[in-house]
């Protein structure tokens, strides 16, 4: 043995206090952002300048013109009102497969029973587009806003519905173990364990219904001519306005990308512990 | 053949006559036409030891762990806590898991997460809990950090916000799966300090601790008995006495003669001493 002098034992390591949660995202560069909006801008000059000289149709309006008659459209206020019936249908629909997704993806995942007994029904309706069942919605709801809602709601249902269903399935047993060690009953577990555990999952659920809603929401309305967005760029086509009809389209784009933003920004504040959300929402 | 048959250290099992857990003949199979993971296995611990229980890797540690934590129900034999047979997790039990990433709750701060054990309890009023809390937190050095998210805390200070939740669930024993397995060397010897200050500050309240390992050293050091496994399907296959001086610190009791002569003899029992050839134009 060589050891002479006392030694004491070494200090620990990570006692020090970790560096406050950084905070990469708010960081993370606002450079790439303005990269990706020079690049966009430099397109619309392109497509002004190519609309100006080569293209002359009278089906490619300008950007400008397009510009002009969005302008012109907001104030006169059928627009507005149009996004008013598209967006309140779209919540609806929205919230609606929410609620009945979130609540049925946690039922089956609660119990294996209702699992086996439903899960031929689901799987057989689930690959069913949605826009297939619109004929079929007509005749039972009509046009108008409750076939809108009915068809934001069916499709919008299943990716909530299963990431809901994984999500609670997939919770790791050692949290689980964890809980059950602490004289929890299972429908403890099931409420404070599970169920926040499952949130990150449902969040993505929501995240893509909230792309697939607006989608159904202008698809049906375009379809059945009932008002709203869809049907005012079908209107402006039909009129042969197609400034206005692209006006149209870039307002659908623009609440697209709104959403888009809004569900990142909220799933990063709702369910702040998962690690993985770095996609911008953009998926 | 070892070079260096290691002499025994003081060998036998628990012998006064309070074990608070007392495992008998546990037998346990998978699936009935499954291969033994456990055949026969028993030993007891006394109220107030520290036992470390080591064996091979695969030999069926975890598969003990959660049958003596009432996780798992045995083949046959019985696990029994204060003399009663359990067949859930005893509410004088708690458990840290080897997995702290898993084992906490992410959506819940330091604090709540420590609470998490309490929240149920209807009859224990706030205060005591918020008490406790602050206590166990502070006895694992932590005190400050209730606001955290444990995804915002290293690896080695979740895994005391884990040990904190065990303890202010205040268990008569506290098991212990690989604690340390996943953090890195200098983390663990600082971890491995926090459980000795924590067992010192509740040894008078008769706090039993045991611990599953596969490291030889930190057993050691830690425990006042051994309990070794054998292989598949494992059972007892010796337990030994840790006859080092209190308290333990890292540098001087791992260079104590006794300290290398259990770990030689562990080596030696565990069939892990092989002898290396020598190297032709080497010397050594």
């Amino acid at each position: 043995m060589s050891t002479t002098t006392p030694v004491r034992e070494a200090p620990a390591t990570d006692r020090e206090p970790a560096a406050p949660p950084a905070s990469p995202r708010r960081r993370r560069s606002f450079r790439p952002q303005l990269r990706g909006l020079v690049f966009a801008v430099g397109l619309l000059l392109l497509l002004e300048l190519l609309t100006a000289t080569v293209i002359t149709s009278l089906y490619v309006p300008r950007p400008s013109e397009v510009a002009a008659a969005l302008g012109q459209e907001l104030r006169a206020g059928d627009m507005l009102s149009g996004v008013g019936t598209t967006m309140g249908a779209y919540a609806q629909g929205l919230g609606i497969a929410i609620v009945a997704g979130v609540l049925s993806g946690a039922v089956l995942g609660a119990s294996r029973t209702a699992w086996q007994l439903f899960r031929v029904v689901i799987e057989f309706l689930r690959p069913l587009p949605s826009v297939a069942l619109i004929p079929f919605s007509i005749l039972l709801l009509g046009v108008g806003s409750t076939t809108t809602v009915a068809m934001i709601v069916y499709a919008s249902l299943w990716p909530i519905l299963f990431n809901t269903y994984y999500g609670v399935r997939g919770v790791n047993e050692v949290s689980i173990d964890a809980a059950r060690t602490f004289g929890l009953k299972r429908w403890q577990i099931f409420l404070r364990i599970q169920l926040p555990a499952a949130a990150t999952s449902i969040a993505t659920g929501i995240r893509v219904s909230s792309a697939i809603a607006l989608i159904l929401v202008i698809t049906v309305e375009i379809l059945t001519r009932s008002g709203g967005l869809g049907y005012y760029i079908v209107r402006m086509q039909v009129a042969i306005r197609t400034e206005d009809m692209y006006a149209g389209i870039v307002v659908v784009g623009v609440l697209g990308y709104a959403i888009a933003v809004l569900m990142s920004w909220l799933e990063r504040r709702v369910v702040f512990w998962n690690a993985d959300h770095r996609t911008d929402g953009s998926r | 053949m070892s070079t260096h048959m290691a002499t025994a250290p003081e060998q036998g099992s628990a012998s006064s006559g309070d074990p608070i857990l007392e495992v008998r003949e546990l037998r346990k199979r998978y699936r009935a036409d499954g291969p033994l993971v456990c055949d026969g296995l028993g030993f007891r611990v006394e109220r107030g030891e520290f036992v470390a229980i080591i064996g091979p890797s695969g030999c069926g540690k975890s598969t003990l762990l959660r049958m003596m934590s009432g996780l798992l129900a045995p083949t046959s034999g019985t696990v029994a806590l204060d003399g009663r047979t359990i067949s859930k997790p005893p509410p004088e039990m708690a458990l840290v898991f080897q997995d702290y990433t898993r084992s906490l709750y992410p959506w819940l701060t330091v604090e709540k997460n420590v609470r998490f054990p309490l929240a149920g309890d209807k009859k224990m009023p706030a205060a005591e809990k918020s008490r406790r809390v602050a206590e166990a937190l502070a006895s694992v050095g932590l005190t400050g950090f209730e606001g955290y998210y444990p995804g915002a805390l290293s690896g080695g200070m979740q895994q005391r916000v884990a040990i904190a939740r065990a303890m202010a669930f205040q268990p008569q024993i506290l098991l212990l799966d690989e604690p340390f397995a996943s953090v890195d060397a200098l983390t663990k010897e600082g971890l491995e300090d926090t459980l000795l200050d924590v067992r010192d500050r509740l040894r008078d309240a008769g706090n039993t601790m045991l611990m599953v390992t596969h490291d030889i050293d930190e057993a050691i050091y830690l425990a006042d008995r051994i309990v070794i496994l054998s292989k598949p399907p494992c059972v007892v296959a010796e337990e030994l006495q840790v006859r080092l001086p209190q308290p333990r610190t890292q540098v001087e009791t791992r260079s104590d003669p006794e300290f290398l002569r259990i770990r030689a003899y562990i080596h030696d029992v565990m069939g892990l001493t092989h002898q290396r050839q020598a190297v032709p134009g080497q010397q050594n």
